[in-house]
């Protein structure tokens, strides 16, 4: 029953203080990205999962798009990692329904849309290994 | 019971969540009779019982003493008149269950995989088990997906953290990009 207990939106006086602080955090991370060109800086290491197997995961590329992205190349980042920079505005509408949801809780989203979410970063992962030419516009 | 605005688990015959003081509310079979007027429907006034009420006569019988409801069912409060419909307590807000996709998917893109995919299944499990009702089940998936979004968060900065440690060993120069 702890688990139960220990829900964050138990601790409501601190939404604000966490929501600032993910906020300054997400910041950081963007700063970091900014500053740093994964291609050629050393300090972001490459994905474990293409490390290991030589396939490429679903977030391959997405720190080098992001990075091409605050800088304001958008078709070199739509090259490295399509799906993510795609889902970006996804992403931000989710974020900032799920930090007003104190505020306004709305109805929760019916559960088959965040299955087909979940399915279409799966295919997303298997498509951009096909080595065959319109795959490979998919792969970073 | 849990307690549908913050989950807290509560004794069963607790009006109040006793973390939030949200009012909570019992399930209909569980305890029948209650003032909430949770029986479906104008069920106040049985058949063929006459209504006191006579046409012409003003709704609101406000100068009425306590005592004087003769008609009074269980589910009727002091001041209603008989036949008005019994107090409803308004529709239940929304379940609050964070389900956490936004960061679950954030961590998989940029962090790890593998966790990263875990979470988004925690949280999908969120809504899914909230349409069914399962309000416990679905605070539960939802904490799991936050632990496992921090997992995967986690893993991303060791694997930095590690990168830098296995560079500087090697004796590379940082090389701070353009």
């Amino acid at each position: 029953m702890d688990s139960i207990v220990k829900t964050d939106t138990t601790h409501r006086k601190f939404v604000p203080i966490r929501s600032a602080l993910s906020a300054a955090g997400m910041l950081a991370a963007l700063i970091f990205l900014y500053v740093l060109n994964p291609n050629i800086s050393w300090y972001l290491p490459p994905c474990p999962f293409h490390a290991l197997t030589g396939f490429y995961c679903p977030g391959c590329g997405s720190t080098r798009a992001m990075h091409q992205l605050l800088h304001g190349h958008i078709l070199a980042a739509l090259d490295l990692n399509p799906l993510m920079v795609i889902s970006i505005p996804f992403l931000l509408y989710l974020y900032i329904r799920q930090a007003l949801r104190q505020m306004r809780p709305a109805q929760p989203v019916k559960a088959i849309w965040l299955w087909c979410v979940l399915a279409v970063i799966i295919i997303y992962g298997i498509l951009r290994n096909i080595p065959v030419y319109p795959f490979t516009l998919l792969a970073p | 019971m849990f307690c549908r605005r913050c989950g807290t688990q509560n004794e069963d015959n607790a009006k109040r969540c006793v973390r939030c003081g949200d009012p909570l509310i019992p399930a209909p079979e569980q305890q029948p009779g209650q003032p909430f007027g949770q029986q479906p429907g104008p069920l106040t006034q049985p058949p063929g019982q006459p209504l006191t009420q006579q046409p012409g006569q003003p709704s609101g019988q406000y100068n009425q003493q306590p005592g004087q409801y003769p008609n009074q069912q269980p589910g009727q409060y002091p001041g209603q008149y008989p036949g008005q419909r019994p107090y409803q307590r308004p529709a239940a807000p929304p379940p609050n269950v964070p389900n956490h996709l936004a960061e679950s998917i954030v961590v998989t893109l940029f962090c790890c995989l593998i966790t990263g995919i875990v979470a988004i299944i925690y949280s999908t499990q969120v809504n899914s088990k909230l349409q069914q009702g399962d309000y416990a089940g679905a605070v539960d998936s939802s904490n799991k997906a936050k632990t496992w979004s921090w997992v995967s968060f986690g893993l991303g900065l060791v694997g930095i953290v590690i990168r830098i440690i296995l560079m500087a060993a090697k004796g590379a120069v940082p090389r701070p990009g353009y």
